[in-house]
């Protein structure tokens, strides 16, 4: 049994971020972005918080084994600040 | 290439460098033609009549126009662009080089720059050309004179009828002033003229 356990792998198939955006930044544009990162199937946004320069906003990104480093470069790349990771879900392949 | 094509996309949406590049376009436009039709009717009422100096002239103010327009705008569009940027770096709390939002404007600023530069040395330069003829002995010096001033009235009609189309309201209105402030200049080259003379 704890051989079997050894054996497989952690991969991540949903995070929920927490993510201020420069409001110039359509939306479109960083969703499309996202979905190219490796692993990742389907992203969802929803913006929570508006304000003069920036949008704050939820993003659900799921897909069978998301790169998070990846993801986190992606959001750097494109202006976006990283506030928090409010939900996970990691699978056993 | 088709990376490079959407890179470029997403900088003129992110920077809103289309509005801008019209507006300078528009502006540097006008100014070149309005001092090369200054250059020339200077040149005219001084008695200045050798294809050569005209020549010369019309070249010099191009990168004259082109060099002014170019660091102006440049540094000017950096300046401004990057306080913005600075701005927005407080809001997110992190430090935007290297970033898709930087890279943008800084594109956006090379290219209203060099939009600067271009457009009214283009005018200038083209006005330049009737002189050229004249070097060439196709064209004799007060037909190069005419046909300058008539180039840069032309683009001046041109710009306002432009300018009208982008107002989508009283296109006449806009040629009109725009003509008109080429033809005012001309008449008050002609009256330094009279003053000088009297």
């Amino acid at each position: 049994m704890t051989e079997e356990y050894e054996e497989g792998e952690a991969v991540i198939t949903r995070v929920v971020i927490d993510v201020m955006k420069p409001r110039e930044l359509p939306l479109i544009d960083l969703a499309s972005a996202l979905c190219l990162v490796d692993g990742v199937d389907e992203v969802h946004i929803i913006v929570s918080e508006v304000d003069v320069k920036t949008e704050t906003m939820k993003i659900t990104v799921a897909g069978n084994s998301i790169d998070c480093d990846e993801l986190y470069k992606t959001l750097e790349d494109y202006g976006c600040a990283l506030r928090s990771t409010d939900e996970v879900v990691a699978v056993r392949k | 290439m088709g990376y490079i094509l959407e890179r470029v996309r997403q900088y003129i949406e992110i920077s809103n460098a289309l509005e801008i590049v019209r507006r300078y376009f528009v502006i540097n436009a006008f100014d070149g033609a309005v001092t090369i039709l200054g250059a020339v009717m200077g040149a005219y009422i001084s008695g200045i009549n050798t294809p050569k100096a005209l020549i010369n002239m019309g070249f010099s103010v191009s990168i004259a126009l082109a060099m002014s327009g170019f660091t102006g705008s440049l540094l000017m569009e950096l300046a401004e662009r990057g306080g913005e940027v600075k701005e927005l770096e407080k809001r997110l709390f992190r430090k935007l080089d290297n970033s898709l939002i930087t890279e943008a404007h800084n594109f956006a600023s090379l290219v209203a720059a060099l939009v600067d530069a271009l457009s009214p040395a283009v005018v200038a330069l083209t006005a330049t050309v009737p002189f050229i003829l004249a070097y060439m002995g196709i064209m004799v010096m007060a037909d190069a004179f005419k046909a300058s001033i008539l180039i840069t009235l032309t683009f001046t009609a041109l710009l306002g009828f432009y300018l009208g189309r982008i107002s989508k309201t009283r296109v006449w209105l806009y040629t009109a002033a725009m003509v008109g402030a080429g033809l005012l200049t001309a008449a008050l080259s002609l009256m330094l003229e009279g003053a000088f003379h009297s």
